[in-house]
């Protein structure tokens, strides 16, 4: 090997670590932004603001309706006409979200309500939520650690950060591209199309969110907010009718700073972790053949699925694109694609490190546990129906996913055990130990009025 | 929630360091992206569709760095104004988190909490366009201007808040922005060469080479990599003259290969397309390759085109080359000047 070869991976490296690291940026700086205007609106108007910011995204930059009717022939503008009449209709569709929600106040407040009242509705919802507002997982972080803070409780949280990379308008639709054209292909027959692999990604990736939301509000019970960093708790209740008197005479520029350092702050503390992430995941990505790993994956479908699983893990491709990568690895099993495409968006490199800026090792190490698990569980049974290795009678098939569910309840069980003893237990919230605290130490530094 | 994040006080400096290292970082990084996209490197790394996110992801960082950098500097002069004579009472009730032991005189660092601190008193001064909220005291709550209060933090656990500021980070923050200083990276994903294993070379050989005219059609690598997963066009293709581009690697004087990367997203998902290119074993004596004039550059290649079957159940793409005295090697081997249509990546 001569010394060009070593330049070329180096080369190679800063190209990957700079694609990874470009292509996840727009979407950290919206999701910083996003997060400044969460923590400065008052927490009843929340919704509304969401939505409507939700709307103008989505309206935008992925309806873009001008651009719609100019490629149709409808309508000739030039393209910077067409570019901002998109954004005008945009704003006015955001403006009249925001205006309904306004006027409808009294019905959010009782929807809200009543959805806080029934937390596994809540936790349902919740995986569903990334079709409202789409955010590639980088943004998500951001926005979350905010909507935490706000009160949305983390069972809802962990759902959304879970699922919203999935069950997202975007990667739906990029799913069903990459895998179109394979329909037929006789050197690979029984592949999944991109209906099916649409279908299966978006089915297994919130089923497995939402059993991990349910797992963390079993966890929110018993170890309550020491399951999150101290940044994230939530402060006091406190009167929210008078918070709004009090936030209308905030002038907006006051608004403005706040919300530009708290996007800033959050841009500075997710994008650190963000680089750490894909360095790791650009020298694994050099040193990893994705040929390789299709070599060693061929005629084991078990295999396939754990380092296809492995792959996602290090490649840390946005959840836009991997449905391409996936699609590449032609004779793979269908099975271990939807592997790859499940786990990706939900962990790699980046997201793990940073998760560690949201949640504490214990629920790190539970999500991070469940869905591989899950992941693994679901790709292999898949496996097994799609292949159709299974001749069952239809009380067979009753008898085996009544036998699944019975085992992933059981494996959830042990895993909470394992963990209770793994990781020491903290069921004092920092709130409490904070109050003992300043009963313990001189408060005779402290004046009080 | 509202609060007022003005209310430094004590060691403020640290506070006002850390707020102008991050807008100093945060605009480099802006600056950066948008630089990226002006320069065109940007196509090195993304693809055309994702493009625009950098510009409007700098624009929007610069935009909000710029806007932060005015509010410090009016927070600067409202602090330097008022003198900071106010009497702080510092009621530090509901941290909402554990502090522990920093080992040190907590005089201030930067809370990401509320202290229960209300809006700014003043209305009149709040309300005054582009005039930063005074840190005094508000209503119900006071400092105290040492604030000695003396936390006793513990060691060996996360303060998740702002303790001073942490250097380390806008260290690593810098990394991309030193990294395009540098001119990194330079180019696009550079491939390995594909060698020929002794099976392909002898399909190669007794794959017979009827051909199906002489008129050239030109293929795409997408077209290439489709139809080498389509039976009927691999059928209608196999034995047609092509011409095909893509970038020169290898060091045998009979074959090389022609890599081409497909990205959709980003350069990390980027997939290489193969083609394996050699002389017509029965002219390879004659006619030779010079791989030091070639190798790393892009090429059109003129040859004829078969599909050989690989053991996974796919096919390898394979250009025959059929030089004569009429059409010499140069000729089918064209130089470029640089990628097609300025576009590196096929995607």
């Amino acid at each position: 090997m001569d010394n060009t070869v070593y330049l070329d991976q180096v080369q190679n490296f800063f190209t990957n670590f700079s694609s990874i690291l470009f292509e996840a940026m727009p979407w950290v700086v919206l999701g910083a932004v996003l997060a400044g205007i969460v923590q400065e609106i008052p927490q009843r108007r929340a919704p509304a603001v969401m939505l409507a910011l939700s709307a103008l995204l989505i309206t935008g930059y992925f309806v873009s309706p001008v651009t719609r009717l100019v490629d149709r022939g409808l309508l000739s503008l030039h393209p910077v006409a067409v570019i901002a009449c998109n954004w005008v209709v945009a704003v006015a569709v955001a403006g009249g979200v925001f205006a309904v929600l306004i006027a409808c106040q009294p019905a959010v407040d009782q929807l809200l309500g009543y959805l806080g009242r029934r937390r596994y509705l809540s936790i349902f919802l919740s995986g569903l939520l990334g079709l409202v507002i789409p955010m590639c997982e980088c943004g998500i972080i951001p926005l979350t650690r905010r909507l935490l803070r706000k009160g949305l409780p983390i069972s809802c949280c962990v759902t959304y950060i879970l699922s919203g990379p999935i069950l997202n308008v975007v990667v739906l639709m990029t799913t069903y591209a990459a895998f179109a054209p394979r329909a037929a292909d006789p050197n690979s027959p029984n592949q999944m199309n991109g209906l099916w692999m649409l279908g299966m990604r978006a089915g297994l990736g919130f089923l497995v969110a939402f059993v991990v939301g349910l797992v963390v509000e079993q966890m929110q019970k018993r170890y309550g907010v020491s399951l999150l960093k101290g940044l994230m708790i939530r402060k006091g209740d406190e009167d929210e009718d008078k918070d709004l008197e009090v936030e209308s005479r905030i002038s907006w520029w006051k608004r403005v700073s706040n919300i530009t350092e708290t996007a800033l702050h959050d841009f500075v503390d997710i994008s650190v972790f963000l680089i750490i992430g894909a360095l790791i995941a650009a020298a694994a990505k050099v040193a990893i053949d994705a040929k390789t790993i299709a070599a060693y994956s061929e005629g084991k479908p078990t295999l396939a699925i754990a380092i296809m699983m492995t792959f996602a893990v290090i490649v840390t491709l946005c959840s836009e694109a991997d449905a391409f990568v996936a699609a590449s690895f032609g004779t793979l099993r269908p099975a271990a694609k939807l592997a790859f495409l499940v786990l990706g968006p939900m962990l790699d490199f980046k997201l793990i490190m940073m998760y560690t800026r949201i949640f504490r090792p214990r629920l790190m190490a539970t999500i991070i546990t469940c869905v591989v698990f899950q992941v693994f569980v679901y790709s292999y049974v898949t496996h097994v129906i799609w292949e159709r290795q299974l001749a069952l009678e239809w009380w067979g098939w009753v008898l085996f996913w009544a036998a699944l569910v019975g085992l992933l309840a059981v494996m959830i069980v042990l895993i909470q055990l394992l963990l209770r003893v793994v990781l020491p237990e903290k069921t004092e919230e920092p709130a409490a130990s904070h109050r003992k605290h300043a009963d313990e130490h001189a408060p005779s530094t402290v004046k009080l009025n | 929630m509202a609060h007022d994040h003005a209310h430094h006080h004590g060691d403020g400096n640290s506070y006002f360091l850390e707020q102008l290292f991050t807008i100093a970082v945060c605009g480099a990084i802006g600056g950066v992206m948008v630089m990226l996209y002006v320069t065109g490197r940007i196509g090195y790394l993304l693809a055309a569709s994702q493009q625009p996110g950098v510009l409007l992801g700098g624009v929007g960082l610069l935009t909000l760095a710029l806007l932060r950098g005015i509010a410090v500097w009016f927070d600067v002069g409202a602090k330097q104004a008022s003198g900071h004579a106010h009497d702080h009472n510092h009621a530090h009730g509901p941290c909402d988190h554990d502090h522990g032991d920093c080992g040190h005189d907590h005089h201030h660092h930067h809370h990401e909490h509320e202290h229960g601190v209300k809006a700014a008193a003043s209305p009149a001064l709040t309300n005054l366009p582009l005039a930063a909220a005074p840190s005094v005291a508000v209503s119900g709550h006071s400092h105290d201007d040492h604030h000695d209060h003396d936390h006793h933090h513990h060691h060996g656990h996360d303060h998740d808040h702002d303790h001073g500021w942490a250097p380390w980070r806008f260290m690593l923050l810098l990394l991309p922005v030193i990294l395009f200083l540098l001119g990194l990276p330079s180019k696009g994903i550079v491939g390995k060469e594909v060698s020929l294993n002794a099976a392909d070379v002898a399909q190669i050989n007794n794959m017979n080479k009827g051909d199906k005219g002489d008129k050239v059609v030109t293929l795409s690598f997408l077209e290439l990599e489709k139809a080498s997963m389509n039976v009927n066009v691999r059928d209608d293709l196999a034995g047609r003259l092509i011409s095909v581009t893509g970038k020169y690697m290898g060091s045998d004087p009979a074959h090389f290969t022609l890599v081409r990367f497909k990205i959709n997203c980003c350069a990390a998902d980027a997939i290489p397309l193969n083609a394996v290119i050699m002389v017509n074993p029965p002219d390879q004596k004659k006619y030779k390759l010079d791989p030091a004039q070639y190798n790393g550059q892009w090429v059109t290649v003129t040859g004829r085109l078969f599909f050989v079957p690989q053991q996974n159940g796919e096919y390898r793409t394979v250009v025959i080359l059929e030089p004569s005295e009429e059409k010499p090697l140069s000729g089918l081997v064209d130089k470029l000047p640089g990628p097609p249509a300025g576009n590196e990546y096929a995607s």
